[in-house]
């Protein structure tokens, strides 16, 4: 039910944005809705960020409750899914952050705007490294994984997950490389046709993307077909 | 293929989290052999299978149109 509700209502953003850049012949100057685009984004940041914390304080206490029987897998249940929660919100949060710091940058913005989008990006990169901590604490019985900063860290992520968890993470991650690659194909072609009836050129990106799917290709067929 | 881990684990009083600290695996793993919707390997068969004492064959059968 939910994932329905999400795809209706991508879709209608999708389907709005896309009607009036037809309506307008593609030549939209986004630069009057820069500042409107850049507070709506510094309110998702403040609310993810209350929610991140709201899960990080329930992470604690169904940790710190008492539970034998049936009700301990639940606890553990919950525990979880509160942990994808997190991962979620935090990264999700990092690229929103990530995404204003660009705007204020490209846009030249004054340095107050600047400083607060650099402290929504740094409270991002702590809020993030502070899920491996989580993991550890609420998981105590399951192998330790060794720093993100690790250069190997894929492979030391795989290899402490059990098989139960490598069928989950290989269906996942088999469903966003697909979802990656029809996202970036569909990117092209949209600044492609955006480019021609603006005359705006976005070659440089196009170029960009076209790399990112050349390597994200290669790499994932060069893994099976050295096996 | 189907098991009978729900039933064995009631039967020696086990939950899902207790059985997969033993077996040395996620509650996830445990969660997904019990739902049928993942095979484990032969080594994970049997470990658990010995947790319960039983043979892996008794814990653990395919269907006939398997």
């Amino acid at each position: 039910m939910m994932k329905t509700w999400i795809k209706v209502i991508f879709s209608a953003i999708l389907g709005f944005f896309s009607s009036i850049l037809i309506l307008k012949g593609f030549e939209i100057n986004f630069d009057p809705y820069v500042d409107a685009f850049l507070i709506g984004i510094l309110i998702i940041i403040v609310i993810v960020i209350g929610i991140i914390f709201g899960l990080y304080k329930q992470l604690i206490n169904l940790h710190n409750k008492e539970v034998y029987g049936d009700e301990e897998d639940e606890v553990d249940m919950q525990i979880y899914k509160k942990l994808s929660d997190y991962s979620l919100l935090s990264f999700s949060n990092f690229i929103l952050s990530l995404l204003a710091l660009c705007i204020t940058l490209i846009t030249n913005k004054e340095i107050v705007i600047v400083v607060i989008t650099l402290i929504t990006v740094a409270i991002s990169c702590i809020l993030m490294s502070r899920l491996m901590s989580l993991y550890k604490l609420t998981q105590p019985h399951r192998p330790i994984i060794t720093s993100s900063s690790d250069k190997d860290y894929g492979n030391a992520l795989l290899s402490v997950a059990d098989e139960g968890e490598k069928h989950v993470m290989l269906i996942g991650f088999y469903k966003s490389y697909h979802l990656f690659c029809t996202a970036l194909l569909l990117a092209i072609m949209f600044a492609t046709f955006y480019s021609i009836s603006s005359g705006n050129s976005q070659l440089f990106s196009i170029i960009a993307m076209s790399i990112v799917l050349v390597l994200a290709n290669g790499k994932y067929y060069l893994s099976i077909r050295n096996k | 293929m189907k098991s009978r881990l729900k039933e064995l684990r009631a039967r020696d009083g086990l939950n899902q989290t207790q059985l997969a600290k033993l077996a040395k695996i996620s509650r996830q793993t445990v969660s997904l052999i019990e739902r049928e919707e993942f095979i484990p390997s032969l080594l994970i068969a049997v470990r658990i299978a010995r947790i319960f004492n039983e043979p892996v064959e008794s814990v653990f059968s395919i269907e006939e149109d398997e």
